[in-house]
């Protein structure tokens, strides 16, 4: 993978963070140098990418954070069944995800990234890894708590 | 043309990739899937996009995950997931999604995205916020899964 490309797409994915967590939550979040979740239970959002460069967008929290960030995402009005949680992680995941590969076609001028959907998971120690895949992590903090933002981009 | 059900093309895939590999496995059956699943202790999923979008997660136990490695590897004792035995994991699941979406008989392109491994302990997956579908299956004296959804 060309490395300014790489530099790129994981900026312009964190210019889409930012932009997306505003708008649904109006929450500054602010980059962090470390990332230590409160708890050992994680909930991981995984967007598949494929395109010119494969890879997948990984954003992660705790369940806590999942917890509040839901709640805010429902105007703050408490979620009508546990699964909605997730559902609402997904959406936010996908709306990341899909704000950031626009921002690259719309650069590129090309339909450069496809997106699979999101695919949501749910446990304890959770390790998660993309055989033969350049990644990178990058940790925002804001008043919900702290998210992982990992990308990765191959060939 | 849509396609709503990828049983038969899995299970065909199957049938020729896991007998390749010398790995006896037998379909059991396909449930419907409608909200948050328990998964297994090793998960491996893969995205489809352009002609089809969707997720297939492989789940397997870790004695599937040992059994499908140690094949793979001709034979060599499996005692731990470490970085090779997940790259052949993820090759395994680039085998599995790009014969499958081969047996699909669609003219548009299918693209499959880099499976990704998960593993854990209590372990909940929703592969997509649309219904999905499980396929069961024996490996051995062990079992397997393989989870699609299809949008």
């Amino acid at each position: 993978m060309d490395k300014q490309k790489f530099e790129n797409f994981i900026a312009l994915t964190q210019k889409a963070f930012l932009a997306v967590t505003e708008e649904l939550i109006s929450c500054n979040f602010k980059p962090v140098a470390t990332y230590s979740a409160k708890s050992n239970h994680t909930v991981t959002v995984i967007i598949g990418i494929t395109g010119k460069g494969k890879g997948r967008i990984l954003l992660e929290c705790d369940l806590t954070t999942a917890e509040k960030f839901a709640v805010a995402m429902n105007f703050g009005d408490a979620l009508e069944s546990p699964n909605d949680m997730y559902l609402y992680m997904a959406e936010f995941a996908n709306m990341v995800s899909g704000r950031a590969a626009t921002y690259i076609n719309n650069e590129t001028g090309d339909r450069d990234k496809w997106l699979s959907p999101p695919s949501i998971f749910s446990g304890e120690n959770l390790e998660i890894i993309t055989p033969n895949i350049e990644s990178q992590e990058v940790y925002y903090s804001g008043d919900v708590g702290l998210f992982k933002i990992n990308i990765g981009l191959g060939e | 043309m849509t396609i709503s059900n990828l049983k038969d093309p899995l299970v065909q895939t199957c049938t020729e990739l896991f007998p390749m590999f010398g790995l006896e496995h037998r379909f059991m059956c396909e449930l419907p899937e409608n909200s948050l699943n328990s998964g297994e202790k090793v998960n491996v999923i893969a995205g489809l996009t352009n002609g089809l979008k969707g997720n297939i997660v492989l789940g397997l136990t870790k004695e599937a995950a040992f059994e499908i490695v140690s094949k793979m590897m001709g034979g060599t004792q499996i005692s731990d997931l470490d970085m090779i035995a997940k790259s052949a994991l993820s090759e395994f699941m680039v085998m599995l999604c790009g014969n499958t979406v081969g047996k699909i008989g669609v003219k548009e392109i299918i693209d499959v995205s880099p499976p990704t491994l998960v593993t854990g302990d209590n372990v909940f997956l929703m592969i997509s916020k649309a219904p999905s579908k499980k396929l069961f299956f024996k490996l051995g004296e062990t079992k397997f899964n393989i989870a699609y959804c299809l949008e």
